[in-house]
């Protein structure tokens, strides 16, 4: 076979393979549920026949991990489909970046996770956003960069935003990336789905997003200040 | 294992997915309520046509049907009949779809059963609200009058079966309309249609509240928040517990605080000023607007994604140049109101005054018509509204004397007109005041009565 035709049957496969994948984690993501449904309601019955507590705690690792299991495949299925913007003109982003500052300190097994440390120019810095998705994009990438450095008291992620012309540069710094990256590559560099899928919403702003071993960076469009 | 507690109520789930059906079967009843299942759209319609359920719980995607297909046959067949609509994956076009097609609530997967129960309990809890409200609904005659919204024309007819259809849902409702259409009653009869009906119904005027203490005055302050907060405020939202907001003249709200206003209703949580602790809200938004939203969209006075948060349903409520048809009806429903509070003996309206009704383009709407006839029915001499007792009369041959004669000053409140009217009438009558009550279209002790409240004095009143 030539093998620019096996290239585009190859591509073709990979399509399909894809859509088949997304039915798949779609049909998986349901079952999760009534699997959830079905050990809340153990856990119920548990409850007033004061069960040991090992049991309730069993039960209780076996939720949340249903939990966890039925966000990541959510986040994978949300970055298969289109992304409904809804874009408000003159949206100041330095608000959506100091959103991340309030992101918790501590993780669900309530150890302390490094501090953030907010650098943002002081200078106008509105643009046509979509508010809650760059929100939801901002806190994936920080919390990934937080996740690349130990939970050691005093350590921090650094997230630097100035002007450059009529774009914002963000810069995020933390721990080194580059090994975590590689091992989920997509076309911008970034790791898990959570921060493909935040890549994906900086995209759709007409930006674009960056890795490598010390840092991620994202561009995006801002309104001319002339 | 026994129930601890027992419903009459039967839901039906309809779901693909056997492990989503039978857990949330044995949720549902444990909670005692009768539950069953179908795992697709034939099965569901034989069960839900040949069963009385109360709550159907609907997939959206089911293997032999699109679940708004299902969900429109089960409203169509039985519109009291309550849907929760659930999908794997849901855009806001599919919500609002579900929405416009009477679906109680739109429930993303994954879901808690925490989450779902009390909808449930909502669901069910209006369905019997509302075949209640049905019930009195049965004993009106026309639908001319709907929780004091008065108009039979086409376009009050749609707005009628909106808020119906609307108060059935928690959903945002907008109200566009020109001042003077009736954008609060429709707002009331929303909530007093709604599952919120007993709880409070707080408004709040946009434009009225300085700029500077609307935010305060939405979502509280702590003591020492700033200066003059010389204690812990609790804000409307709070007051509005389980009820319902209406934030009147929403275009008006400072733009900088309409993204604190979108978090609230994204987050149903709140943090008052100067707090760093959130309070979990808890009401339905109803807004409304005398401006075009996309106009204010594009004057920036209005955020649109504020606009698409609280636009889940529009009504546009029509000027009332544009329902003329309704004139009448609303007339003689004022002419009923005023004539009674008054104690006027008004029979009606003459053909010629009405004339002039239909003629006159309301700029100022129900309210204006509502000021007019209020006028006309203090000012007319005869048993009839004539053109000489409209305001904007300009004045036909045979009224221009009695016109001048009853000239009205600028700036007069209702009593002081009343006064006006009774001074005159004794003025033409030479101080008879059983004339004057007959004149006046009032029994004589009535009259006496309206002197000594006005201090008219006893002196003869010589004519002007």
């Amino acid at each position: 076979m030539h093998p620019a035709t096996a290239k585009v049957m190859d591509s073709a496969a990979a399509e399909e393979v894809g859509h088949a994948t997304l039915q798949i984690v779609h049909d998986l993501k349901n079952q999760l549920n009534g699997l959830k449904l079905y050990a809340t309601f153990l856990r119920k019955r548990l409850e007033p026949q004061n069960k040991s507590s090992e049991e309730q705690e069993i039960v209780g690792k076996l939720i949340a991990g249903l939990d966890n299991a039925a966000r990541e495949m959510s986040a994978l299925v949300r970055f298969a489909r289109p992304l409904e913007l809804r874009h408000s003109p003159r949206t100041d982003l330095r608000k959506i970046i100091m959103s991340v500052a309030e992101l918790p300190n501590r993780d669900s097994g309530g150890l302390e996770l490094p501090s953030i440390a907010l650098h943002i120019e002081d200078v106008a810095m509105l643009g046509d956003f979509d508010g809650p998705l760059l929100v939801e994009a901002f806190n994936a990438i920080t919390a990934e960069v937080r996740s690349s450095v130990s939970t050691k008291s005093g350590n921090t992620v650094s997230l630097h935003v100035h002007r450059e012309a009529d774009q914002a540069v963000c810069r995020w710094q933390g721990g080194k990336l580059k090994s975590r990256y590689q091992a989920i590559n997509n076309s911008n560099g970034c790791g898990t789905i959570h921060t493909a899928l935040a890549a994906k919403i900086i995209e759709a702003h007409a930006g674009r997003v960056q890795c490598n071993e010390n840092e991620i960076r994202a561009w995006l469009p801002l309104t001319s200040t002339n | 294992m026994t129930k601890s507690k027992s419903h009459d109520e039967r839901i039906l789930v309809v779901d693909d997915e056997p492990m989503m059906s039978d857990s949330l079967r044995r949720h549902l009843e444990d909670e005692g309520y009768s539950v069953d299942t179908a795992a697709n759209g034939a099965e569901a319609i034989d069960l839900f046509d040949g069963g009385a359920h109360h709550l159907v719980i609907c997939d959206l995607q089911l293997p032999d049907m699109d679940g708004l297909t299902l969900l429109r046959h089960m409203k169509d067949a039985k519109p009291n009949t309550e849907v929760i609509v659930v999908t794997g994956y849901g855009s806001v076009q599919t919500a609002v779809e579900a929405t416009k097609a009477g679906a109680f609530y739109f429930v993303e997967k994954p879901f808690d059963f925490e989450e779902l129960l009390p909808l449930v309990e909502k669901a069910l809890e209006r369905r019997e609200l509302m075949a209640e409200t049905e019930s009195m609904r049965r004993q009106l005659s026309t639908r001319a009058e709907y929780f004091n919204i008065i108009g039979s024309s086409k376009q009050m007819q749609t707005i009628y079966e909106t808020i119906e259809s609307v108060a059935k849902s928690d959903a945002n409702v907008l109200i566009v309309g020109e001042s003077g259409t009736g954008k609060e009653l429709i707002a009331n009869a929303i909530h007093y249609n709604s599952l919120r009906a007993k709880k409070p119904f707080i408004k709040v005027n946009c434009a009225a509240l300085p700029k500077e203490l609307i935010e305060s005055e939405l979502f509280g302050h702590t003591k020492g928040a700033f200066t003059g907060a010389h204690a812990d405020k609790e804000g409307l939202v709070q007051h509005a517990a389980g009820g319902s907001l209406m934030l009147d003249e929403i275009a008006e709200m400072p733009v900088e605080l309409q993204p604190k206003l979108l978090r609230v209703l994204q987050e149903r949580t709140c943090r008052k000023i100067g707090s760093e602790k959130s309070y979990p809200v808890d009401f339905r938004l109803i807004t409304s607007t005398n401006r075009m939203p996309a106009d204010a969209i594009r004057d920036g006075l209005l955020r649109d994604d504020l606009f698409y948060r609280i636009s889940t349903i529009t009504i546009h409520v029509p000027p009332l140049r544009e329902r003329m048809e309704d004139i009448q009806l609303l007339t003689d429903h004022f002419l009923k109101l005023y004539a009674e509070k008054y104690e006027r003996a008004i029979a009606g309206v003459s053909q010629s005054a009405y004339q002039r009704l239909f003629s006159h383009p309301w700029p100022g709407n129900v309210r204006e018509l509502q000021n007019v006839i209020e006028r006309a029915i203090l000012l007319a001499k005869s048993e009839h509204i004539e053109p000489v007792d409209l305001p904007f009369d300009n004045g036909s041959a045979g009224a221009a004397a009695p016109t001048l004669a009853w000239d009205v000053p600028p700036n007069m409140t209702l009593e002081d007109i009343e006064k006006f009217v009774i001074e005159r009438t004794l003025q033409r009558t030479g101080g008879n005041k059983q004339k004057a009550a007959n004149m006046l279209g009032i029994y004589r002790p009535r009259l006496y009565s309206k002197i000594k409240k006005y201090k008219i004095g006893p002196e003869p009143i010589s004519a002007t």
